[in-house]
């Protein structure tokens, strides 16, 4: 059976449409799992359909199955004791089959209680739906909701006018704050406003699409797409792509019509990223340009209505970007009258976040930090790295900024370059900033790079040292974005550093000296860094690797890639060697907790042939395997001498006991056990592996 | 486009589309706010259950928008027009509409748009939900469901529409420069301008707030205002007391547009000017309920309403705001 469902509402925030849908068709299905009415046929599932646009969210179910078969539930009732004297049924026998709605004679006794077969009568779509609806309405989980008029209880993300619920064309009942369902629905606000049938599930989209209103998001959005690219054509160019302002204007339209407009050259002055910014930050104008990628003075509206006249709201929508742009013109020639460098005193005046000093003293400790990371990288020129330490928040003090805020950096560069500073300096102050997010690409200089590294340190560790550490899904002052972008700059250009020392020199800037906040911004680093490395690798790989006590990401990241590929070579192989690894550990492990102190090896007291041998192995491939690890950082090759020595740790384990009852014996093969340990702990920790237990 | 030809006329089309709808016909308030939302017709009168329906025109005092009667677009003083429907009805986006009608915006003609827009006033403790209308991509009116005011849930939820008077008349006259707009014509012909009005108080005022205010005196001033605003809740007074809050919020407002205030600083003073509009909400709903919300007509409701705001007349809330609650 089909259901059609459909809320009526007053506009909704373009952000809440998706979600929401999203989140009726998991729960619609989820729901008719529960009734088992999920699909008509064995096997076969109900087929969900959501639209949604301003005015509306609708869901079209098809193929619900029409009832839900019956069960026979077993339901268990008092003990055969209570329920069963001298051969009679007792009064509690009695309760019990009344409620169960049978009488005495239908109890059975299974083996020391006595049970009931009931049979439930499975409910009918019919039946079971508009329960489902209404929970569904009550339910979805809007950013946020608010309440009208004088109804107590219901909240929805604007006022709820109508709701429309039928199954095979029979209305269902659903009610939701002052609105009762009815099987109707309305078209465009303007353009078609009367109630009309609410059409069948098949016929849904076609009959809005003649009442003006394009249901479906997909179409929506592409004929915005073809509506803009025809109005920039008249325009003589193409629009400027912008999926995020598409994707925000489909959810402001039911039946979208392109304008194309134009603004006085004069303001093509203004740097593009202004003019981008006016057009699509305030008025969802989409920008045109030429084929080169160049700016035209053009821009493309998106109306809900096809007006009379589209000169009239061409006018309009003309008239508002030139009151706009006027502005951006009047910021950016006020802005350009005081040199960025003059603006430090301003800086001075800014608060960057309570308790961690004014942006003048967050700059100072974004120069020294970043110099402090040329030094210890061998990276970038000091005489850039601080000029542009120095700047790069000076354009925080600027009007365009205040009206822009997503204009920090490019404004800064633009600004830069008009007081005459090194180009390459004003690069930097915009690519600190990169990745803006996870999309976002990476700065291509080293100081830009470093700058950015140096700023989210500052960023991180001033905070984790107040105690403001992100917890659940609060993360106010977004430093997991402010992480990611550590790591994936630092990765991407392969800077080697010690985080710790650099977290320690980020405290030191703070006037702090915190060897446990130290510890926690590392294992949120870590963190992070799990989640950047997801796709590489399998978790468990990851976290040996992580966890090998190198505080370099480089050689992190060097350590599961080389851990990852002889996993994969030889899987087999590996996991054995892994799993003697794991149970080396555990040994030691239990040894440290039973107070065993096992002091250092010494070959004499060896007493088997194999403790011998594996002594002698391990001191053969111990030079190679420090050259490899220390030196070269070819794991690879500690790998492959980790290979060839476990057919002796092999022998060793078969041959010997290293608990032994001689103290002396035991605490000798302990320490040789750590020796062995100790050489290969850099490649990973075992013990986080999953792997087979060798038999 | 057949608007209103004028400045006064476009008030007079208000006026009348809304008095026709039973709303009570007020006028700005006589101190300066900074929004017709701070006048008490709205603040204090969207808390409670008591209906209220009232338009009015409120000059509105924003003294870092001053532009010394030079910027096109901005003023220190604008003028907003404001609609409270309480309990907001079923249809109040239909009368809304309605109202751009009869003053000559037609969606046939022109591109009308709800955009979201979430309201909130740090200093008043209130916020809302709605949009910002668009006309041809033009913000015109401000347009919310209160949800809280004073930091009191609004029950029931009253419609607040607020129109930005001069851009609506900028775009019916089709003019570019708010100081070319039309005022009114006199009987010889003579077209008195928004310039002739209203360009010397622009400019004076503008040189008031940026350079010619004593800080120093403005600081000395908001701690009087708040002084007296705590001394009125005390006397249990809160129309009276609700003044001094607006003096203080004006106070404030000229402060920042000195730049006396520092960022950090800001953050303080807005808090306390939020506690001063609390209390004062919190007086007036209590003295409502004293008078046991007189203008509610249903009197079960009435019961009803004043047994949820009984704990407003507990004496531990009624005592007087103490120095550490600062």
């Amino acid at each position: 059976m089909d259901l059609v469902f459909e809320i009526g509402t007053e506009e909704l925030p373009a952000s809440f449409q998706k979600p929401a849908l999203e989140w009726m068709a998991a729960e619609i299905n989820k729901l008719l799992d529960d009734h088992r009415l999920n699909g008509e046929g064995e096997g076969q599932r109900a087929s969900i359909a959501t639209y949604a646009t301003p005015r509306r969210l609708a869901l079209i179910v098809t193929a619900i199955a029409p009832s839900a078969p019956d069960l026979r539930k077993k339901v268990s009732g008092p003990p055969l004791k209570q329920a069963k004297q001298d051969g009679k049924w007792t009064k509690a026998a009695e309760g019990f089959a009344r409620k169960a709605g049978v009488s005495v004679e239908a109890l059975k006794v299974e083996g020391d209680r006595v049970v009931v077969e009931q049979h439930v009568r499975g409910q009918s779509a019919a039946e079971a739906l508009p329960g489902m609806l209404e929970q569904i309405v009550r339910g979805i989980p809007f950013r946020k909701s608010m309440r009208w008029d004088a109804l107590e209880g219901d909240a929805f993300a604007r006022p709820v006018h109508w709701i429309a619920a039928a199954l095979d064309g029979k209305p269902l009942p659903v009610s939701f704050a002052d609105v009762t369902s009815a099987p109707k629905t309305r078209g465009h606000r303007f353009a078609a406003p009367e109630e009309f049938p609410l059409p069948s599930a098949k016929d849904y989209v076609p009959a809005l699409r003649k009442a003006h209103v394009l249901a479906d998001w997909a179409e929506r959005s592409k004929r915005i797409s073809e509506e803009v690219a025809r109005a920039a054509g008249e325009a003589g160019g193409v629009p400027r792509p912008d999926p995020e302002l598409l994707e925000t204007v489909t959810g402001l339209v039911e039946e979208p019509f392109a304008v194309a407009g134009f603004f006085d050259k004069d303001f093509l002055q203004l740097p593009p990223e202004v003019l981008i910014s006016e057009m699509r930050g305030h008025q969802k104008y989409f920008a045109v340009q030429d084929v080169h990628g160049v700016l035209l003075p053009a821009f493309v509206a998106v109306s809900n209505t096809k007006v009379r006249d589209p000169a009239v709201s061409r006018r309009g929508y003309e008239r508002v970007l030139r009151a706009r742009l006027s502005d951006g013109k009047f910021f950016f020639d006020e802005d350009r009258k005081l040199p960025l460098r003059s603006r430090m005193e301003r800086l001075g005046r800014r608060t960057f976040l309570q308790g961690l000093g004014t942006e003048l003293e967050r700059v100072q400790r974004l120069r020294e930090l970043s110099l402090w990371l040329h030094g210890v990288t061998g990276k970038g020129d000091p005489r850039r790295l601080a000029e542009a330490a120095e700047l790069c928040k000076a354009d925080l003090t600027t009007g365009m900024v205040g009206e822009f805020p997503e204009l920090q950096g490019a404004m800064g560069r633009v600004y830069a370059l008009n007081d005459g500073v090194d180009p390459k300096v004003a690069d930097a102050i915009f690519e600190h900033y990169l990745p803006r997010g996870a999309e976002d690409r990476l700065p291509s200089e080293d100081t830009g790079a470093l700058l950015g590294i140096a700023d989210r340190l500052d960023l991180i560790v001033g905070l984790f040292g107040l105690g403001k550490e992100p917890s659940g899904t609060a993360d106010p002052y977004g430093l997991r974005r402010a992480a990611l972008g550590i790591l994936r700059v630092t990765l991407a250009r392969g800077y080697r550093f010690d985080v710790d020392d650099a977290l320690l020199a980020a405290q030191k800037l703070h006037r702090k000296d915190d060897a446990k906040a130290r510890e926690r911004v590392w294992q949120f680093l870590l963190g992070r860094l799990e989640v950047l490395l997801r796709d590489k690798a399998q978790p468990d790989s990851i976290q040996a690797a992580l966890h090998t006590g190198a505080h370099d990401l480089i050689a992190l990241e060097k350590r599961l890639v080389a851990l990852q590929t002889v996993r994969e070579k030889s899987r087999a192989q590996f996991e054995a060697t892994a799993a003697a690894f794991k149970r080396i550990g555990n040994i030691l492990a239990q040894a440290q907790e039973k107070g065993f102190s096992p002091v250092g090896f010494e070959a004499e007291r060896c007493k088997e042939t194999s403790e011998r041998a594996l002594a002698a192995a391990l001191e053969q491939s111990r030079a190679r395997v420090s050259t490899a690890l220390e030196d070269n950082e070819d794991y690879l090759a500690a790998y492959a001498a980790l290979a060839e020595l476990r057919p002796v740790v092999d022998e060793f384990f078969d041959e010997v006991m290293v608990m032994d009852p001689d103290p002396r014996l035991r605490d000798n093969r302990l320490a040789l056990l750590r020796s062995l340990h100790e050489l290969f702990s850099p490649l990973a920790d075992f013990s986080r592996l999953q792997v087979e237990k060798s038999s | 486009m057949s608007g209103p030809k004028d400045f006064q006329s476009l008030l007079l089309a208000l006026q009348t589309y809304w008095a026709d709808r039973g709303c009570a016909l007020m006028q700005g308030y006589d101190l300066e706010v900074g929004a017709g939302t701070m006048n008490p017709a709205t603040f204090l009168r969207v808390l409670g259950p008591e209906p209220w329906n009232v338009a009015y025109v409120e000059p509105s005092r924003r003294p870092a928008d001053g532009r010394f009667g030079e910027n096109p677009n901005r003023l220190h003083q604008h003028h907003q027009y404001q609609v409270i429907l309480k309990p907001s009805p079923k249809d109040v986006q239909e009368q809304y509409l309605g109202s751009l009608r009869a003053i000559g915006i037609t969606s046939e003609d022109h591109d009308l748009r709800f955009v979201e827009d979430d309201w909130e006033s740090p200093t008043l403790g209130a916020w809302g939900l709605g949009w910002e209308v668009w006309c041809d991509g033009m913000e015109v009116t401000q347009f919310t469901y209160f949800q809280q005011a004073g930091g009191f849930e609004c029950r029931p939820v009253a419609a607040e529409l607020t129109y930005g008077l001069e851009r609506i008349a900028m775009y019916l006259q089709g003019v570019d420069d708010i100081y070319d707009l039309v005022f009114c014509t006199y009987p010889d012909g003579t077209r008195l301008t928004y310039r002739d009005v209203f360009w010397q108080n622009e400019r004076e005022q503008s040189e008031y707030s940026f350079h010619a205010s004593d800080p120093a005196r403005l600081l000395l001033l908001f701690d009087e205002y708040e002084k007296e605003c705590r001394r009125l809740v005390e006397k249990k007074l809160p129309l009276p007391a609700y003044d001094y809050c607006l003096k203080c919020s004006h106070a404030f407002n000229l402060l920042d547009a000195r730049g006396a205030i520092s960022v950090t600083e800001r953050q303080g003073y807005i808090l306390r000017v939020r506690r001063l509009a609390h209390d004062c909400a919190k007086l007036y709903l209590a003295t409502r309920v004293q008078m046991k919300f007189p203008s509610l007509k249903d009197r079960a409701l009435a019961e009803k309403e004043l047994a949820r705001y009984a704990g407003l007349l507990k004496p531990e809330d009624a005592q007087p705001p103490r120095a550490e609650q600062r």
